[in-house]
Order: C-alpha cells, then sequence, then structure tokens
C-alpha cells in the first residue's frame, strides 16, 4: 500500500497546499419535540474533505474526484491529512502523470 | 470551474508567488540531483523540518535588518533542506547548493 497526500494550488500564492482535518466535527441533533443530548464527533471521509478545499485550491474538487478515484482511494490520514491510498507505486505514478495530463502542475501528490 | 486570478494585480502576492516557485523549483533539481524519488516516504520529515529552520533563519534575517529578496530565500530553503538531510547522514557534494548565503543566518 503506497499512501500519499493530495495537494492543490492555493487560489492566492499558488504554492501547494492540502487540508488537514484537525479534529472531527462534533455532531449534535435538535429535535421538534424533545430534547437530544447526544453529541457525536464525526470524523470526515476522504471526499468529503476534498469537498472543502472549494474556493482554497485553483482547481475545482469535484472535478478531480473522479481523476483520483481511477488509480487510488481518498482516506483521510491518521493526522487527519487528505491522502489518495494505492495499492502500488506503479498507480501512484500513474495517477501523477494522469494529473499532470488533466490539471497541468495545479494538483500534485506528495509524501 | 475555470479559475480566475483575482489576486494577481497585488504586487506583494506577486512577490511571493515568485518566493515560493523558486523555493519549490531549487527543491525538485535538488531532488532530482540527489537522485531522491518523488514519492520518497523521508521527503515529508525533511519538508517539515527544513521549513521549521527556515521559518526561524528567516526571522533572524528580517530582525538584524538582512535583505531577503525571492532568489535569497530559496537559497536558504535549500540550505535548511540540506541540513537536515546531513544530519540523517546524506552525503551532500557542495556544489549542488547554491553559494553566496551568509551561514551566520542558519
Amino acid at each position: 500500500m503506497v499512501r500519499l497526500r493530495l495537494f492543490g494550488r492555493c487560489r492566492i500564492y499558488h504554492d501547494p497546499v492540502t487540508p488537514v482535518l484537525r479534529s472531527p466535527a462534533m455532531v449534535g441533533w435538535d429535535a421538534l419535540y424533545r430534547t437530544i443530548d447526544l453529541v457525536s464527533p464525526r470524523r470526515l471521509k476522504g471526499h468529503e474533505l476534498l469537498m472543502r478545499t472549494r474556493g482554497w485550491w485553483t482547481v475545482e474538487p469535484s472535478d478531480l474526484k473522479e481523476t483520483v478515484e481511477r488509480y487510488g482511494s481518498l482516506i483521510v490520514g491518521k493526522n487527519g491529512e487528505l491522502m489518495v491510498e494505492f495499492e502500488d507505486q506503479k498507480d501512484a505514478e500513474a495517477l501523477s502523470a494522469l494529473l499532470i495530463e488533466k490539471f497541468g502542475d495545479q494538483v500534485l501528490l506528495a509524501p | 470551474m475555470n479559475y480566475v486570478d483575482e489576486w494577481g494585480r497585488d504586487p506583494a502576492v506577486r512577490a511571493m508567488r515568485t518566493v515560493f516557485k523558486g523555493m519549490e523549483d531549487a527543491q525538485r533539481e535538488f531532488f532530482d540531483r540527489m537522485g531522491i524519488d518523488r514519492f520518497d516516504i523521508r521527503i515529508r520529515s525533511w519538508r517539515e523540518k527544513a521549513l521549521d529552520l527556515y521559518e526561524k533563519a528567516f526571522f533572524q534575517a528580517h530582525n538584524s535588518g538582512k535583505a531577503i529578496n525571492e532568489k535569497t530565500a530559496s537559497n536558504i530553503y535549500l540550505h535548511c533542506l540540506a541540513r537536515v538531510m546531513k544530519g540523517e547522514g546524506l552525503e551532500i557534494p557542495d556544489d549542488y547548493l547554491p553559494d553566496s548565503i551568509s551561514t551566520e543566518v542558519l
């Protein structure tokens, strides 16, 4: 298994940036006819974290998702990083080449 | 989505873009010369430590009134990266690194 972080380019400074989930979302409940005191921490899934880059990256994340998932799986790493998991290095190389073809240097994979 | 560059007219933003591009290009060329695969897992730790060192060096240089331009910034960063890698046992030929950097900055 190979895991690499997925970077896009900051809309302002054009340097490679990647989102990091610093803490899980705390989801509670409201109900019409009762009070619910339950609050559950909920980690985002990989594709959910990717979508949070909208407006921050120069590329549209929904354009990217399908491309990435042809060769790997979007995951959130143990430290909250947006990562792509591959079966092997070959798939990582293949996706890297496809990202260049479709997005130029605006999206990159890195350790 | 077509990206519209709303920030490109700001000279400060353009300057920072030049700095970051310089650092990125310098690092890529350096890793290529060193024969380090761009997916090498050690790179992450090197970059994080180099960034920490770079920010301290940049802060110190700024406070002592040393002028830092786009070229100097990428040179400092490269030297920080090399220092980290040497600290982990890698041998780096001197001619792989840019000249003209004040070692007192580091």
